[in-house]
């Protein structure tokens, strides 16, 4: 019995170990099951709160502890109690954000409970209550503070974004960006200055192509540097010049880049400036200074001129009382006129203004010349000294048209005459300055300049001058021609001893055009025989006459009346064409274009162009390629044969040169 | 009739015949650049056929790689010159020996341009085209 009930005592020990473990294990099993689900509840982000079937709190997570202390101490909160609270802190919220947030829809259906509260640490929440099939209640909460954060932030940003592109869009500069970061490179943005520069439409600026834009500024001569600093990823800044149907505008262009954190090219912002007002009026000025040193020298030749009057009248007048003594009297007349009338042509060479961008000038020749002009304007008590020191058979050669060394020395000569009322001595002196330049002193032994003066002297409208006797301008003209030509001026100068200019010409290798010239026709018949040359020129007489001259030279003669047959004649001819000559204003495609394009197809072929305008500085003339070779209308012919002599010989000595380069190389 | 010399780059409306897509996007932005803004794409014989057939009213200048798979420009030109004996022909070619230049001139293009060619270059090519065209019309009338 003993053995049966301790047989009993074990069965029912094991039955209730087995019960235990098991019990134990679901128990454990439960719990990790409960701690997982914890976790989950926290990492959702949501805060999470469940009441049983009996509306007691059974569990509140972390985020939803957070935002309602309260839930800390669950015992005093029944579920109604709690709804009730919920509603309270919804009326502390602005009634605009429970607008929006309430147009949300319900994440879950069958939501009992819908409010947006005011959380106790401030938070913006949506809080939706559900039953559940046990009659339990969940309650979520979403915290929306972030998203309302950000959304007032982006209205801030679109509405500063708005104000600026309004401030973009009144702006007089044209202010485009572009995003090379699409392909093709297109235009983000275009304001209504830059459409109009442009002639853009504004339904043609949305989805705008980069290379349609750079289309529209084919009349702008800066494209190709535009092109370049798009490609490279490049700054830039230039004024550029552009052609609308007569009219011409100028537009200073900004490029800038913009990069990201990493450097990698994010936009481009790019700026046009109207700029052809303050163009107009730097035209208007320069005109100016150039009747101004015009007037300066007039009133020193209208002395010598009158000089002449009066010696032909006096003349005149003998031969009246006398005239069986006429013939004595009639060489002195001539003789009067014929300085009256050398008088006047250098006074058309002086306000001609021919600038020839590669003119070389023999300095030796053009200050004898100069010092020639200048006696009669100084007038008898000054004394001129010309002096070139150095070797003296060795050839002056400087860089600079006879234009400008005639308004250097003329402006400088009238300020020293005016300097020396007593008269007294200018001395023009000429050395080589170093390997790159001659040196040209102009001075006199005048009253001289004060020294607080002298900073200022190349000022324009700077006069030391009384009233009516100058403007001012002549040493600033005198300045920037010497700036132009990339020479320099410089100025000494001691009270009551005079003043001192130094002047730097740049020196030439080459000898001045006139020189090549040889012994007339003859140098031409022998360098040009043979050559093969394309004439283009609109007006048909002048074309027929160039063209006899040419052919009558020795030379093949191609020609065309405008700039798109030129290009047809050449493509049919399939010889050589070793030079053309063409007209710059000309119907439809003009002569710097054609010479551009012929370059394209023919790079060998030497340019001449020709035109009645002046080479440049006009409004009404298109700008020269550096280096140009140019010529005044009317034609020299013996100019041109000249000038096609210099451009086959420079082409031969190019050709000998790569000859050797490649000996060398092979 | 267009005028001598007022060659307008916005009335040229192009087919671009090329089989490399690399080249047709590059001559593509080169004619934009140049004012050309209705260019009509084909990859091959068979296409521009079909597009002329269809659209010739649309193109006043044919622009032809010679050397494309399956049909070459020359017998694009050939068998073009059978439904169109007028539009301009432009050939794009990479052989510039003198045979080929012949054998380009004889088969009847209105131009040739030799591979590879700047923006100016094809500047100049178009107004020689453009300006036959013209002169064509202008003897015509």
């Amino acid at each position: 019995m003993i053995m049966m009930l301790s047989k009993f005592a074990i069965v029912i020990s094991c039955i209730s170990i087995a019960v235990f473990v098991v019990v134990l294990l679901r128990y454990r099993r439960n719990k990790a099951y409960m701690g997982m689900l914890g976790d989950a509840l926290d990492a959702s982000g949501i805060g999470i709160v469940f009441f049983d079937e009996r509306e007691v709190l059974r569990v509140a997570n972390d985020q939803a502890r957070a935002l309602l202390p309260v839930l800390e101490r669950p015992e005093r909160l029944a579920l109604r109690r709690f709804f009730n609270m919920l509603y309270d802190k919804g009326q502390e919220v602005d009634e605009r954000i429970r607008a929006i947030l309430s147009t949300m829809p319900a994440r879950v259906e069958g939501t009992t409970f819908r409010e947006v509260i005011r959380a106790d640490n401030g938070r913006i929440c949506l809080v939706e209550a559900q039953k559940g099939m046990s009659e339990s209640t969940t309650i979520t909460f979403n915290d929306f503070s972030r998203m309302l954060e950000q959304q007032s932030r982006v209205q801030q940003l679109s509405r500063i974004n708005h104000d600026l592109i309004q401030a973009v869009e009144a702006s007089t500069c044209g202010v485009m960006l572009t995003d090379p970061k699409t392909e093709p490179h297109s235009v983000l943005f275009m304001n209504n200055a830059c459409r109009d520069f442009w002639d853009i439409a504004p339904a043609e600026s949305v989805d705008m192509r980069l290379g349609e834009f750079l289309g529209r500024m084919k009349e702008s001569d800066c494209l190709d540097a535009l092109r370049y600093a798009f490609e490279m990823g490049e700054t830039l800044q230039q004024e550029t010049k552009v052609r609308k149907g007569d009219d011409v505008y100028w537009y200073d262009l900004r490029l800038a880049p913009v990069f990201d954190a990493d450097g990698g090219l994010e936009l481009f912002i790019v700026v046009f400036t109207d700029v052809t007002a303050l163009k107009r009026s730097e035209n208007e000025f320069f005109k100016a200074q150039k009747l101004e040193a015009l007037g300066r020298l007039s009133a020193g030749v209208a002395h010598d001129f009158n000089n002449v009057l009066s010696i032909i009248n006096g003349y005149a007048r003998q031969i009246e009382n006398s005239p069986q003594d006429a013939l004595s009297h009639i060489d002195k007349i001539q003789n009067a006129a014929r300085r009256g009338s050398e008088l006047t042509q250098r006074m058309l060479t002086f306000s001609q203004h021919k600038v020839v961008r590669d003119a070389v000038i023999d300095l030796r020749d053009a200050l004898e010349d100069q010092v020639a002009l200048l006696r009669p304007v100084l007038g008898a008590g000054i004394d001129v000294a010309l002096r070139f020191d150095g070797d003296g058979d060795a050839e002056m050669y400087a860089k600079c048209a006879m234009d400008t060394i005639s308004q250097v020395v003329i402006n400088l000569a009238i300020n020293a005459r005016d300097a020396m009322p007593d008269g007294g001595t200018l001395s023009l002196a000429v050395c080589e300055h170093d390997n790159e330049f001659w040196r040209l002193v102009v001075s006199d032994t005048g009253q001289g300049i004060p020294k607080d003066k002298l900073p200022h002297i190349f000022d324009p409208f700077y006069t030391t001058k009384e009233q009516g006797k100058g403007t001012g301008l002549g040493l600033s003209v005198v300045y920037g021609l010497l700036k132009d030509i990339g020479g320099d001026i410089d100025v000494k100068s001691t009270l009551s001893r005079g003043a001192e200019f130094t002047i730097l010409l740049p020196k030439s290798d080459e000898a001045p055009a006139d020189m090549l010239q040889g012994s007339g026709d003859a140098a031409c018949n022998i360098s040009l025989k043979g050559y093969t040359v394309m004439v283009v020129e609109d007006e048909v007489d002048l074309r027929k006459l160039m063209c006899a001259f040419l052919e009558g030279q020795g030379l093949n003669v191609i020609a065309a009346e405008n700039g798109d047959e030129a290009l047809c004649v050449q493509d049919e001819h399939m010889g050589d064409i070793d030079i053309l000559i063409t007209d710059i204003v000309m119907p439809g495609l003009n002569g710097i274009k054609l010479g551009e394009l012929m370059k394209a197809l023919r790079p060998d072929m030497e340019v001449i162009f020709m035109s009645g305008y002046p080479a440049r500085g006009d409004e009404g003339n298109l700008d020269l390629p550096e280096g140009a070779a140019f010529l005044q209308k009317p034609v020299d012919m013996e100019a041109l044969c000249v000038l096609m002599a210099k451009k086959i010989e420079v082409r031969k000595k190019q050709v000998q040169h790569d000859i050797l380069e490649q000996a060398i190389a092979s | 009739m267009a005028q001598a010399g007022t060659v307008k780059f916005d009335e040229l409306k192009v087919l671009l015949v090329e089989d490399q897509i690399e080249a047709k996007a590059m001559i593509r932005n080169m004619l934009t650049e140049l004012g050309v803004n209705q260019v009509f794409e084909a990859t091959n014989g068979r296409e521009a056929l079909e597009f002329m057939d269809s659209a010739f009213e649309f193109v006043n200048l044919v622009m032809c790689d010679w050397n494309m798979p399956s049909m070459s420009g020359v017998e694009l030109l050939r068998q073009l010159r059978t439904v169109d004996g007028e539009v301009p022909f432009l050939m794009v070619t990479g052989r510039t020996d003198l045979e080929s230049v012949i054998e380009a001139k004889s088969s009847g293009v209105t131009g040739y341009i030799a591979k590879p060619f700047s923006p100016q270059q094809l500047e100049a090519k178009l107004r020689i085209v453009m300006h036959r065209m013209d002169s064509k019309t202008v003897e015509a009338s």
